[in-house]
C-alpha cells in the first residue's frame, strides 16, 4: 500500500531569463514502512522535493498524494493541520523552539491540536530517544545530537504517514550521526514507520530499502536495495 | 495553559529588557490617554459647576473648546502609540520568525501564528494597562492639584474684573471615563499588535526558515551609494547601512520626528503666547484702575440704516469729575480720569483730509478708494486737571478740541504709527446715526511724541478728538490711580464706586452697568497664569509622549544592533577593528538623528510659522524663532541616538566573533 505518491512534480523558480527549474516532472511512489534515501549533489533539487512532499512549499505543477489525499488541493490552514497530524519532519539544523523544554518540543504537534499526547507514548518516545534525564531541559542546554533526537521524537509523536528527514546528520559528529540514523531506522523497522531520508552520505543511503538519485531536478536512478 | 499562550509568556520572560520597554510604552500610552480623558471629565465637571447642568447659552461652544483639544491630544497619543507599540511587536515577531517557520512546518496554522503575537500583546496589556491607568489617574490628580495652586489666584483676579466666578478643577473619578480609557487604550494596543501579527502570519514557512529571523527582506534595500577606496570606510559603510536599513529604522525615526515636531510646535506656541502677553501688558505708571461701563445694545437707525449704540446708563462728564474728586481725596493719590465714546459720531472726510499713508492703509483694508471716507470718531474726555494740562501743552485755552493725530495699526505683525489726517484739516464734519451733522473746530493738533502715554492704547480709531467735557456723556470711564497704599485705595475706591453705582452684589452687567477696581497688572497676571498652566500641561504631555518615542528609539536601535551582530562579527573577522565598528555605528546614529531632525524640525517650524502668521493678523507681535527649543532638540536627539548605540555596541564586545558568525 502506498502512503506517498509524487506525480509529475515540477517546481520552477523565478521568471523570464532568471527562470530555474528546480524539479522537472518528478514521479515516484513510496510504500508503507519503506525506507527511501534520496541522494544527489548540491543544488540537484533534493530540498525542493522535500519541501514539496512536506507541503511546506507549493509546486508549479504536479501532485503529491499522502494516504490517498492530494495535499495541494487543501487550503493553507487545512494543509497545516494535515501536516501536523500526518507528516513528521526532521531538519539538519534541528529547528526546535528554544524556549520549550524537551517534553514540550516533542509534544508540540499535539499541543498545536489542543490535545495532550498519550503519556505512555510520550514516555516511550523519550526513552527511545534516550532523553529521560533531560525532559525538562531547554534545547540550548543540550548537545547537537540530543537536540536532533528531540527533533526525531517530535516527528514521531503523531505516528505520521511518513517521516521526512533532510540531512539529519549533516550538522553532527559521526557518533551522534550514527545514533540518529539508528534511531530513525529503529522506528522504521520496529514500528513500520515510513522513512524518507535525504543525505549526502553514501553509507547512510546504503542502509535504505531503496535509493532515489536526483540530478538537475530529475530522478535519474531508482534502485531497490532490499525488499 | 494553551501552548500559544505559553509561547507568548515565555517570550515575555526571555526578553525582559524589551518586554520592560514595550510594557512601559503601553503603560505610558494608557496613562496619557487616561489623563486626557480624566482631564476632559474634570473639565466637564468644572463647566457644570460654572454654567449649570445645561451649560448655559454658550454651553455648546464651551464643550467644543473642551472636547476638541482632548480629541486632538488623544489622536496624537494614539498615532504615536500605534507607531511605537507596533514596532515593538514587529521586532518581537521578527526575532521569532525562525520559530514561526518551525511551528508552521510542524503544523501551526496562520491563525495560530497570529494568536501567538496577540497573546503576547494581551498578556502585556493585562499588566501594563492597569498600571498605565493608575499612572494616568495619578498624573491627572497631580496635574489638577498643580492647576488648583493657581486657580484661586485666578479666581480672585477674575472676580475683581469680571464676575463672581469660582473656577475649581476637582479630581473626578468617572466610571464612564474609566471605561473609555480602558477601551481606547486596549483598542490602540491591540490594533498596534495586529499589524505585525498579520504580517508575520502571511510569511511562508519556507521564507521563515530561509531568512532565519529576518522576515522583512524588503527592509534591506539595494542602495546606489558605492563603497569606494577613497574616504573613511566607517563613514561610507554607515551611509550605506542607514540607506539600506531605512525601512527597519522607519518607525524609530518617525516617532522621533513626531516628538521633535511637537516640542518645536509647543515651544513656538509659547513664544507666541508670551509675545501676546507683552503686547497686551500696558504700563501707564498707574498700578490701580477703577472703571465704569454701561451695558449697551446696537440698533440700526431706520431712517439712515446706520448702526447706533444705545447705552443703558451712560456716565456724564460731571458725575465722572465728581468721582475723580472723591478719589483724589484719598491721601497721596493722583488720579487720571478718561472716558471714551466711539459710536456717537462718524467723520465724513474727503480724500484731501487724509494723509497718503492713511489712504493707503484704508485702501489695503477696504479696497478701492472712495470719494468720501466715513470713519468712526473716538471722542475722549479727561478729568479737568489733566484736560487743562493737555490744553496747556497744546498751547490753547481750556475748552478747545484737540486732535490726537496718530493712528497705530497692525501691519502684518508690526505695530506701525502713522499721521492719519492732513495738516490742512482745521475742522471736521461729524455725523450722527440719525443723519444730523455738526461741524467741530479743531483748535490744536498733537502728534505721536506729544500725546500722553495714557492715551496710547491698543485699538484706537484714526480720528481721535479730546473734547471739552461739558454736556458730554460716555459709555465708560476709567480712573487710573497711583496711590501710596494700593490696597487701602482699592477698598476706598470700591466704596466710592458702589455709592455712585450700587451693584448690590449683582454679577457682571446684571445691574445694567459694571464698576470694578483692579490692579493694572491683573490682566497680565491672568494671562501669565494661563500661559504657565497651559505650558505646564502641554510640556508634561509632550515630555511623556516624547518619552514613548525615545523608548521606541532605544528598543529599535538596540534590537537592530543585536540583529546585525553577525554582520559586525564578519566585518571584524575580515580585519575591521572593533573601534572602527563602533565608529561606524556612531556615524549611523548621527545620520539617523539627522534624518529625524530633517523631518521633525522643518515640520514643527512650519506649523509655528503658520500659527505665528495667523496670530499676526490679530496682534502686532514679531515672530521669535524658538532657538532654545531648537538647540535642546538637536542636542537631545543626537544624545539619545548616540547613547543607545554606544550602550548596545558595548554589549557586542562580550560576543565571540566565531560563535557569532556561526549562529
Amino acid at each position: 500500500m502506498e502512503v506517498l505518491e509524487v506525480k509529475e512534480l515540477t517546481k520552477i523558480y523565478g521568471s523570464g531569463d532568471n527562470q530555474v527549474t528546480a524539479l522537472d516532472h518528478v514521479s515516484f511512489q513510496v510504500k508503507k514502512g519503506e525506507f527511501v534515501a534520496i541522494v544527489g549533489a548540491s543544488g540537484s533539487g533534493k530540498s525542493t522535493l522535500m519541501n514539496l512532499m512536506g507541503g511546506i512549499d507549493r509546486p508549479t505543477s504536479g501532485t503529491v498524494t499522502v494516504d490517498g489525499q492530494q495535499i495541494f488541493g487543501m487550503s493553507e490552514s487545512a494543509l497545516a493541520i494535515f501536516r501536523r497530524r500526518n507528516i513528521g519532519i526532521v531538519y539538519q539544523f534541528y529547528n526546535l523552539i528554544p524556549n520549550l523544554t524537551v517534553d514540550e518540543n516533542i509534544m508540540l504537534p499535539c499541543l498545536l491540536d489542543n490535545r495532550k499526547p498519550d503519556a505512555q507514548k510520550l514516555t516511550k518516545i523519550i526513552e527511545m530517544t534516550g532523553l529521560s534525564h533531560r525532559r525538562n531541559h531547554l534545547p540550548g542546554e543540550l548537545s547537537g545530537g540530543q537536540q536532533q533526537r528531540v527533533s526525531v521524537g517530535r516527528a514521531l509523536i503523531n505516528d505520521p504517514a511518513f517521516i521526512l528527514a533532510d540531512e539529519p546528520t549533516g550538522n553532527l559528529d559521526s557518533k551522534a550521526g550514527r545514533e540518529i540514523i539508528e534511531l530513525l531506522t529503529t522506528a522504521n523497522r520496529n514500528a513500520n514507520q515510513t522513512l524518507i531520508l535525504i543525505t549526502h552520505d553514501e553509507k547512510i543511503a546504503l542502509q535504505a530499502d531503496r535509493i532515489l538519485t536526483i540530478s538537475d531536478g530529475k530522478i535519474i536512478r531508482d534502485e531497490v536495495m532490499r525488499v | 495553559m494553551n501552548i500559544l499562550c505559553s509561547f507568548a509568556l515565555k517570550q515575555i520572560k526571555r526578553k525582559k529588557g524589551r518586554t520592560a520597554i514595550t510594557a512601559a510604552a503601553i503603560a505610558l500610552s494608557a496613562a496619557l490617554l487616561t489623563a486626557v480623558v480624566n482631564f476632559a471629565a474634570s473639565g466637564r465637571a468644572m463647566l457644570v459647576g460654572f454654567l449649570g447642568k445645561d451649560y448655559g447659552l454658550y454651553g455648546g461652544a464651551y464643550m467644543t473648546m473642551l472636547l476638541v483639544p482632548a480629541v486632538f491630544l488623544a489622536a496624537l497619543i494614539i498615532a504615536m502609540s500605534v507607531i511605537v507599540i507596533s514596532n515593538a511587536f514587529r521586532m518581537s515577531a521578527n526575532e521569532r520568525i525562525a520559530q514561526f517557520g518551525t511551528l508552521k512546518c510542524v503544523g501551526a496554522t496562520k491563525k495560530q501564528i497570529y494568536q501567538t503575537i496577540m497573546y503576547e500583546c494581551v498578556l502585556l496589556c493585562t499588566f501594563a494597562i492597569p498600571v498605565g491607568i493608575f499612572c494616568g489617574y495619578l498624573f491627572s490628580f497631580l496635574g489638577i492639584a498643580a492647576a488648583n495652586l493657581y486657580m484661586e489666584e485666578l479666581n480672585v483676579l477674575v472676580r475683581s474684573m469680571m464676575r463672581q466666578v469660582s473656577f475649581s478643577l476637582s479630581f473626578v473619578f468617572s466610571p464612564t471615563a474609566l471605561i473609555v480609557s480602558v477601551m481606547v487604550s486596549l483598542g490602540t494596543v491591540l490594533f498596534a499588535a495586529m499589524l505585525p501579527a498579520r504580517k508575520a502570519m502571511r510569511i511562508s514557512a519556507l521564507d521563515c526558515l530561509r531568512n532565519g529571523g529576518e522576515t522583512d527582506t524588503s527592509g534591506c534595500k539595494r542602495t546606489r551609494i558605492a563603497v569606494a577606496a577613497k574616504g573613511k570606510i566607517e563613514y561610507q559603510l554607515a551611509r550605506k547601512n542607514v540607506s539600506s536599513y531605512r525601512k527597519r529604522m522607519h518607525s524609530a525615526v518617525t516617532a522621533f520626528s513626531l516628538s521633535i515636531m511637537l516640542f518645536i510646535t509647543l515651544s513656538g506656541l509659547r513664544e507666541i503666547a508670551v509675545g501676546i502677553q507683552d503686547y497686551i501688558h500696558m504700563d501707564y505708571g498707574y498700578p490701580v484702575i477703577a472703571d465704569y461701563t454701561s451695558n449697551f445694545h446696537n440698533t440700526i437707525n431706520p431712517a439712515t440704516g446706520r448702526r447706533q449704540q444705545e447705552c443703558a446708563f451712560p456716565i456724564t462728564a460731571k458725575k465722572a469729575e465728581e468721582i475723580t474728586t472723591k478719589l483724589r481725596e484719598y491721601e497721596e493719590t493722583d488720579i487720571y480720569g478718561d472716558g471714551q465714546d466711539y459710536t456717537t459720531y462718524v467723520a465724513v472726510l474727503t480724500p484731501q483730509d487724509l494723509t497718503e499713508e492713511l489712504r493707503q492703509v484704508l485702501a489695503d483694508k477696504y479696497g478701492e478708494e472712495q470719494a468720501d471716507t466715513i470713519l468712526e470718531v473716538e471722542r475722549i474726555i479727561l478729568d479737568e486737571k489733566h484736560y487743562g494740562e493737555l490744553c496747556a501743552q497744546a498751547g490753547i485755552e481750556d475748552g478747545g478740541t484737540i486732535l490726537l493725530n496718530d493712528y497705530h495699526y497692525n501691519d502684518n505683525g508690526t505695530e506701525r504709527h502713522i499721521v492719519p489726517l492732513s495738516e490742512t484739516v482745521s475742522a471736521l464734519q461729524l455725523e450722527k446715526a440719525d443723519g444730523s451733522r455738526d461741524t467741530i473746530q479743531i483748535d490744536a493738533v498733537l502728534t505721536l511724541p506729544e500725546i500722553p502715554k495714557q492715551l496710547l492704547y491698543p485699538n484706537t480709531n484714526p480720528v481721535r478728538l479730546v473734547v471739552p467735557s461739558e454736556g458730554v456723556s460716555v459709555r465708560g470711564y476709567n480712573w487710573m490711580a497711583a496711590p501710596a497704599d494700593e490696597e487701602g485705595f482699592m477698598a476706598y475706591a470700591k466704596d466710592v464706586l458702589e455709592s455712585y453705582f450700587p451693584q448690590n452684589g449683582l454679577d457682571y452687567g446684571e445691574a445694567g452697568y459694571t464698576s470694578r477696581v483692579f490692579g493694572a497688572q491683573d490682566f497680565a497676571k491672568i494671562m501669565n497664569i494661563a500661559i504657565v498652566l497651559a505650558a505646564f500641561f502641554l510640556y508634561a504631555f509632550v515630555f511623556l509622549l516624547g518619552l514613548i518615542g525615545v523608548l521606541n528609539v532605544i528598543s529599535t536601535v538596540s534590537f537592530q544592533i543585536k540583529l546585525r551582530a553577525r554582520e559586525f562579527a564578519v566585518l571584524q573577522s575580515v580585519g575591521m577593528p572593533s573601534e572602527s565598528v563602533r565608529k561606524m555605528l556612531t556615524m549611523e546614529s548621527v545620520l539617523c538623528a539627522g534624518k529625524a531632525l530633517i523631518v521633525g524640525l522643518p515640520v514643527g517650524l512650519t506649523i509655528v510659522l503658520l500659527l505665528a502668521h495667523s496670530v499676526k493678523t490679530l496682534f502686532p507681535i514679531p515672530f521669535h524663532m524658538p532657538w532654545t527649543a531648537i538647540i535642546i532638540t538637536i542636542c537631545i536627539s543626537f544624545l539619545v541616538m548616540w547613547g543607545t548605540v554606544r550602550i548596545s555596541a558595548n554589549a557586542l564586545k562580550k560576543q565571540n566573533i566565531i560563535e557569532t558568525i556561526r549562529t
